[in-house]
């Protein structure tokens, strides 16, 4: 059976009928974890069809790999971590592939601030470091703000990130998942992985307020 | 200024770490002091925060009919072996 | 232990978000309290005018550990009653005094702040501005000496404690 392990019983369960040639628990797990492990695959291979075709490769390893799954991590971490270095190889291959640095995930692609400078007042200035031009409100209240257009800025914006910036707030921030699980999965350090999340939440911000304040 | 303060333009670099909850405790304390009185950098954080809730609600949850469908086949495969 | 909290309209924690119950009816935090992280906070008298918001409330910690900044923190709190006399026009007359406390006394460049903080205490409100007022008050007592800052701020809360009745220990 599995000792030590970190799965929660209806998961031990759900491995358990899995292991047993259960089609439920089967198609269980995809609706449970299918989408996100096809967003985690377009992070590194960008093209759809070829991402589907990296998950189900992922979802075949997962069924040739079900008896020696010891449970030490949780099953979510466990098929997105293949799904993550099974999409790495491929986007390695693939002609139409992440630049390989950028797969490394660990750099941290930019310096300076994350706000333009010209933003705040001067170091001569009385007010230094205050805001010079102060963030515009954007005057409605969040049910206001959640709309398919909205939606659209905040995908584009992510789009058009560097891959690692993608990478970590697609996970935290659109997957929800924690700090922990993120820093796991992209082989990341807490404090790497915070500043890629404040680079991108930076740049999605500006995007969003670019949008709603008619920039 | 001889007593330490945090303005707004180091405000906006260290939100991440503020929200994450990883400020030392006196750091986040001249962060909150700061917000007190700033109603610029409290929409800043306010304007944060609602980016985040919004790109929470990118998340679909359906692969599509075509994709499950397909994967169901991978699995009758593989029990079959 | 008796305190004081300020917060946004509705009862609102101003950093948190989070909406306090109504008066009457605890208030748990997250976790134990740690230094500067989890756990309930409230003010004492000493440091109102650094933490003005739209409500004031009197509150209850249940324990409470003191901290050196003037804020307590405790496991649980409860919010007792509202102090009424703190409103619009009381923020109006706090800024307009934080103003008139420096602008006599100032030359140079604490002038010029002192000139901003008259400025903007005419419209002062107590959402935002009246806050903005006190602290370019105090920038401009500092500007006069090291460490006029931190005195300015506690004339401030004196300022207010007296004007709202609420009892300085």
């Amino acid at each position: 059976m599995l000792g030590g392990t970190v799965l929660s019983v209806s998961e031990r369960e759900l491995l358990g009928a899995l292991r047993r040639g259960d089609e439920r628990a089967f198609t269980t797990l995809v609706d449970r974890y299918g989408a996100s492990m096809l967003r985690l695959a377009l992070i590194y291979v960008r093209d759809r069809a070829v991402a589907e075709e990296v998950v189900q490769e992922a979802w075949l390893g997962v069924l040739r790999g079900i008896e020696r799954f010891e449970g030490r991590s949780s099953l979510g971490t466990w098929l997105h971590r293949i799904v993550a270095n099974l999409a790495k190889t491929r986007a390695v291959r693939e002609a139409r592939s992440v630049p390989f640095s950028a797969l490394a995930g660990a750099d941290v692609e930019e310096a300076g601030p994350s706000v333009p400078p010209e933003r705040f007042r001067g170091p001569g200035d009385r007010w230094a470091g205050h805001w010079a031009t102060p963030p515009r409100r954007w005057g409605r209240p969040d049910h206001e703000l959640v709309s398919a257009e909205t939606r659209a800025v905040i995908a584009a914006a992510i789009q058009a990130l560097p891959p690692a910036q993608q990478q970590v707030i697609t996970l935290r921030d659109v997957e929800g998942w924690s700090a922990e699980e993120v820093c796991n999965v992209l082989a990341l350090s807490e404090t790497n992985q915070r500043v890629l999340l404040h680079r991108a939440r930076t740049k999605v911000r500006q995007a969003l307020d670019d949008y709603l304040t008619g920039s | 200024m001889s007593v330490p303060e945090l303005n707004c333009k180091e405000l906006v670099e260290v939100v991440t770490d503020y929200l994450e909850g990883r400020m030392p405790a006196e750091r986040r304390l001249l962060l909150e002091e700061h917000l007190a009185f700033c109603d610029w950098c409290q929409t800043y954080l306010e304007q944060l925060r609602a980016t985040i809730r919004l790109t929470g609600t990118l998340r679909e949850d359906d692969i599509g009919p075509a994709a499950r469908a397909a994967l169901l086949e991978v699995f009758r495969d593989w029990k079959g072996r | 232990m008796e305190a004081l909290k300020f917060l946004r309209p509705g009862r609102s924690a101003p950093f948190t978000g989070v909406t306090w119950p109504p008066a009457g009816q605890w208030l748990v935090a997250a976790a134990p309290p740690q230094r500067g992280r989890a756990g309930v906070h409230a003010l004492l008298p000493d440091v109102l005018a650094t933490w003005i918001a739209e409500e004031l409330w009197r509150v209850e910690l249940d324990g409470g550990q003191e901290l050196a900044s003037g804020i307590v923190v405790a496991p649980r709190g409860r919010l007792l009653g509202r102090v009424e006399a703190w409103n619009d026009q009381a923020a109006r007359e706090f800024a307009r005094a934080c103003a008139a406390h420096v602008r006599p006394r100032a030359s140079g460049r604490a002038a010029e702040h002192a000139a901003d903080a008259a400025a903007t205490a005419e419209a002062a409100v107590a959402g935002d501005s009246a806050a903005r007022v006190g602290y370019v008050a105090a920038r401009a007592a500092e500007a006069m000496a090291p460490g006029g800052f931190t005195a300015e701020r506690r004339w401030q809360s004196r300022w207010l404690a007296t004007r709202l009745g609420v009892r300085m220990e």
